[in-house]
């Protein structure tokens, strides 16, 4: 048995929820900018960062097989976002000022 | 399988191939002569260079159709010549010797401009050189002996060692180590090339700071293709990094445990990960600075970026750089010293743990310290200054575990020991000068000056290239099968200890000189800087004992015993023949260095081939008697060299462009060879003629785990950090920017969400073309590739269209911050997007000719995880431009 076969079963999935869950988000994104940055810029982006975030959590975990992997791999894509947030915050600390 | 079944199915080669690089070189030369001449009218040399491009294109056609440079085994077993061995090979000796040597090249380029430096500061006042010939020495000698001399030849002796280190069979991908090999190979050679090229070459120092180095103060084609080397050079290194992950994660052998893992294989690995996270910071930082250069961007040279942006980015990378150089160096340490010391390595869990928990995180949190000048806000010194201070703890444990190791010890004073105990003096001595520097108020006074210049090359030549002279040595009988001369290898150890330490010892009394100057009138530098030149000169001139050394060794040296060192790690240890006999494997062989010049007093191998080239019997390979009954089987590909090639003459065009008559003509020869190499590797995959053979690592901690699917991860790790770093600067010039569009006055949201809409629909069809594959429906995996192909295709023409927009309305990366950053990401994100969908063409022609089955879909998976991966990053880029 090669080594995709070993748990084909697990690793599928129906993808049109998540496609559709993905698109609801990206609406709700848009619909904020239209709807809510009139009343507050800052709770605008947050929230459109946030559901940024949600997004692309789903296409990771679905469409880039994340869910379906070992821990350990999920463990080590942990890797970069400690690096990614160190940098953000320093680089974007050093504009405060 | 014995050599007889190599035996040569010759196909003689073709007269076409010669007749294309025969065009080829006409066309080149003919081109520069005739534009160099500046040959008639500006429309004739239009038309020219047109015919160029079209004559290339036409080229390109024909040799698709014909496949001319195909690397299968039968038109490449008779390549048994020793050029074609060196240029073709993909086996992790050869490559590794290739590496060594050439790096020995770079540091000879690195060295004398070294001495060209120190000649022009022997006395006050000097006019040896000129300033700016001053100041592209001093950029490029630092550039070429970190990048190109220190880190690639700690990565020769990982080629050779870390395979054997841990009984693998070879790197986990043999035809992109070869790849990373011809890019450094050939990134060197354009940015040393760029000095004969108008403009001169880099000269704003090997921090590049920006503004300095952007067009309006170091304009011309000559800095932008030493950038564009150095860009090349940094994608050798991403493949490099993903190459070794992958194979110290999965090709370990039987019964190589994590805790069995030879100590230098251990920091190689620290030193992957850093690298594999710190370049793609200083990628996009390059190609930020070549789009500045090129295409009309702003990012380091308006007052919101600048060059407060350049020192983050660059910093950021650059701390992670000084221990990706030292950690080698620090591994090879930890070899020699328990060998020559008689004495089991003390204290080595508490070294790798202060490593890799202390050394390698910590080593992105420093950056700041190498900016306590500018103005980033005093808490964030302090913190900087907490953490600086912190990083030198752990080094504090490797140091006593080595002091503690060598003490009582029955030392053996050879020549490798002599290094390895130079190497920690003198870190120690340029170690206790940073934790000055990590002081911000004695930083205030340091920074700048001959003292950070006399700490920095303590630490990255002493402690560095010391550390790997001392591997030099002790692996030298291992390569070559000859010792090496004792005497002339103490006597380069003795003139090396004193010439460094009357190169650099003086400079630390230089403290006020600043270190940027091109001449001085200061009669109290006098001194110091005439010290500093003669050890320039002794110490520049002592190193060609140990190329004396080697090269007479290797010709007449006393043959080796197999373990002259009586170490235990398993490089010395027969190699293993990796034939499958009921699940296991035996083991035949006896040591065979790759430098071919005897196998010391081995037992004479009756035709076995030193199978540690072998990957499989489909691949291509050719054979080369390296002794009186050894045959080594060489696996040959054209294609990492050609590729190579391809992409710097591309970079040359590219750097020439503002010449355009010769820029385009050479772009597009270039580009032309580089896709036909990268067709011709397609053939290869599609043919199976050099297959990666499929399977899970079966090792802790990936056991489920793919080997592509390792490598396609790092790939996708390093990428985030390419992305972080564009939308970090993105971030910190709009924060900067004194105003900013709102949503939807000059990014339509509609247009954007319909872009969006396109791609993230890609994604599930992605996936489906995926399942389809696995209830083994080729059709259906056919269908929903090319739906995806379309959804992509849709998305980059709507991009394009927005651009074309964009122009039309007059609006160029130039105009404003937020189409400067606007331009620039979206098309490194197109770019993405492209690649893909070339991917897919891939996928979809192999898929036509029946490449993928039910069993065997693991690229359509990759696939989809890049696609995904590329759609996830839209979802940000979307948010930043067009909603936030």
């Amino acid at each position: 048995m090669r080594w995709c076969q070993l748990d084909e079963q697990k690793r599928r999935f129906n993808p049109i929820p998540i496609w559709l869950a993905v698109l609801v988000s990206t609406g709700i994104q848009i619909a904020s900018v239209y709807k809510l940055r009139q009343y507050s810029i800052v709770a605008t982006d947050t929230l459109i960062l946030l559901v940024g975030a949600f997004e692309v959590t789903l296409i990771g975990a679905y469409f880039m097989h994340l869910k379906f992997e070992q821990k350990s791999l999920l463990a080590v894509a942990l890797i970069p976002i400690f690096i990614v947030g160190a940098m953000v915050f320093g680089i974007l600390a050093s504009v405060v000022r | 399988m014995g050599e007889e079944e190599l035996a040569p199915v010759v196909k003689s080669r073709p007269s076409s191939q010669t007749a294309f690089y025969a065009i080829l070189a006409v066309l080149v030369v003919a081109t520069a002569v005739l534009v160099d001449l500046n040959y008639g009218t500006p429309a004739e040399r239009l038309v020219f260079s047109e015919v160029v491009i079209i004559w290339g294109a036409l080229l390109l056609l024909y040799f698709i159709f014909n496949r001319p440079f195909i690397t299968t085994g039968e038109s490449f077993r008779k390549t048994e010549s020793w050029v074609k061995r060196w240029l073709y090979t993909t086996n992790h000796k050869d490559i590794g010797i290739l590496y060594i040597v050439t790096a020995l090249f770079y540091a000879f380029v690195g060295g004398m401009l070294a001495e060209f430096m120190r000649t022009q500061l022997v006395v006050p006042e000097n006019h040896f050189l000129s300033p700016l010939e001053y100041n592209e020495a001093v950029s490029i000698h630092g550039l070429v002996m970190i990048f190109w001399f220190l880190s690639p030849l700690a990565f020769g002796f990982a080629n050779y060692f870390v395979p054997l280190q841990i009984k693998a069979k070879d790197l986990a991908f043999p035809r992109l180590n070869a790849l990373s090999y011809w890019t450094y190979a050939f990134s060197g050679l354009l940015v040393v090339s760029a000095f004969f090229l108008p403009g001169g070459d880099i000269n704003g120092g090997w921090t590049l700071y920006s503004p300095l180095t952007s067009n309006t103060f170091m304009p011309g084609p000559g800095p932008t293709l030493g950038f564009a080397g150095f860009t090349l050079l940094i994608g050798s290194i991403t493949i490099s990094s993903i190459n070794f992950i992958v194979t110290l994660v999965a090709e370990r052998g039987p019964g190589v445990t994590w805790s069995k893992i030879p100590m230098f294989t251990w920091f190689i690995l620290f030193t992957v990960v850093q690298m594999l996270f710190a370049f793609p910071d200083l990628l996009s930082g390059m190609f930020m600075l070549i789009a500045d250069r090129l295409a009309g961007t702003i990012y380091f040279t308006s007052t919101a970026g600048g060059a407060l942006l350049w020192d983050n980015i660059f910093w950021f990378f650059g701390h992670p750089e000084v221990y990706i150089v030292l950690l080698p160096a620090f591994g090879a340490i930890c070899e020699v010293l328990p060998v020559f010391a008689r004495k089991r390595l003390f204290g080595k869990n508490a070294i790798l743990v202060a490593t890799f928990a202390l050394v390698v995180p910590f080593s992105f949190l420093v950056w700041g310290h190498h900016m306590f000048t500018t103005p980033i806000p005093p808490t964030e010194k302090m913190a900087f200054m907490v953490s600086t201070m912190g990083i030198s703890l752990p080094f504090d444990v490797i140091v006593i575990a080595w002091l503690i190791t060598i003490t009582g010890g029955s030392l053996r004073l050879k020549t490798p020991f002599l290094f390895a105990l130079a190497s920690i003096v003198v870190f120690i001595i340029g170690g206790i000068a940073g934790v000055f520097l990590a002081s911000v108020p004695l930083d205030m006074l340091f920074r700048g000056s001959y003292f950070v210049v006399a700490h920095f090359h303590y630490v990255m030549v002493g402690a560095s290239v010391f550390g790997l002279f001392a591997a030099f040595y002790y692996w030298f009988p291992r390569m070559t099968g000859r010792m090496y001369n004792e005497f002339l290898g103490k006597l380069h150890f003795v003139l090396s200890m004193i010439s460094f330490n009357l190169l650099y010892f003086p400079m630390f009394f230089l403290m006020d000189m600043p270190r940027r100057i091109v001449t001085y009138n200061v009669p109290s530098w006098a001194l110091p800087n005439l010290l500093a030149t003669i050890g320039a000169y002794i110490f520049g001139a002592v190193q060609f004992i140990l190329v004396a050394n080697f090269i007479q060794s290797m010709r007449n040296g006393p043959p080796a015993p197999a373990n002259p060192w009586d170490a235990d790690t398993p490089e010395w240890e027969p190699e293993h023949v990796f034939e499958e006999v009921n699940g296991g494997f035996t083991t035949t062989a006896k040591i065979t260095p790759a430098l071919g010049l005897g196998a010391g007093n081995s037992p004479p191998m009756a035709k076995t081939p030193a199978l540690d080239a072998l990957r499989s019997s489909e691949q291509p390979a050719t054979t080369t008697q390296v002794g009186p009954n050894v045959v080594v089987r060489h696996h040959v590909s054209t294609r990492p060299i050609i590729l190579s090639g391809g992409i710097s003459i591309a970079l040359l065009g590219l750097a020439m462009l503002q010449y355009a008559y010769l820029g385009l003509p050479i772009l597009g020869i270039g580009a032309t060879i580089a896709v036909m190499a990268i067709v011709g590797w397609a053939w290869d995959d599609m043919n199976s003629v050099f297959r990666i053979p499929e399977g899970i690592t079966e090792k802790w901690p990936f056991n489920q785990v793919s080997r592509l699917k390792l490598g396609m991860w790092s790939l996708i790790f390093s990428d985030i950090i390419l992305f972080a770093t564009i939308l970090t600067a993105d971030a910190y010039i709009r924060i900067n920017s004194p105003t900013w569009p709102a949503p939807n006055t000059l990014h339509p949201i509609v247009l954007g969400a319909i872009s969006t809409f396109i791609l993230l629909s890609s994604s599930p069809a992605a996936y489906m073309a995926l399942d389809s594959i696995r209830k083994g429906s080729t059709r259906g995996m056919l269908s929903w590739l090319g739906v995806t192909l379309a959804l992509g295709s849709i998305f980059d023409g709507f991009e394009f269209y927005e651009w074309w927009q964009l122009f039309s309305q007059h609006m160029y990366p130039s105009t404003s911050n937020a189409l400067s950053t606007y331009f620039f990401t979206v098309g490194i994100h197109a770019t993405h997007v492209l690649i893909g969908l070339l991917v897919m063409v891939y996928l979809i022609i192999k898929g036509l000719k029946g490449g993928f089955t039910k069993s065997n879909h693991e690229a359509v998976e990759m696939f989809g995880i890049y696609w995904s991966f590329v759609d996830a990053l839209w979802v940000f880029i979307f948010a930043f431009f067009f909603l936030l």
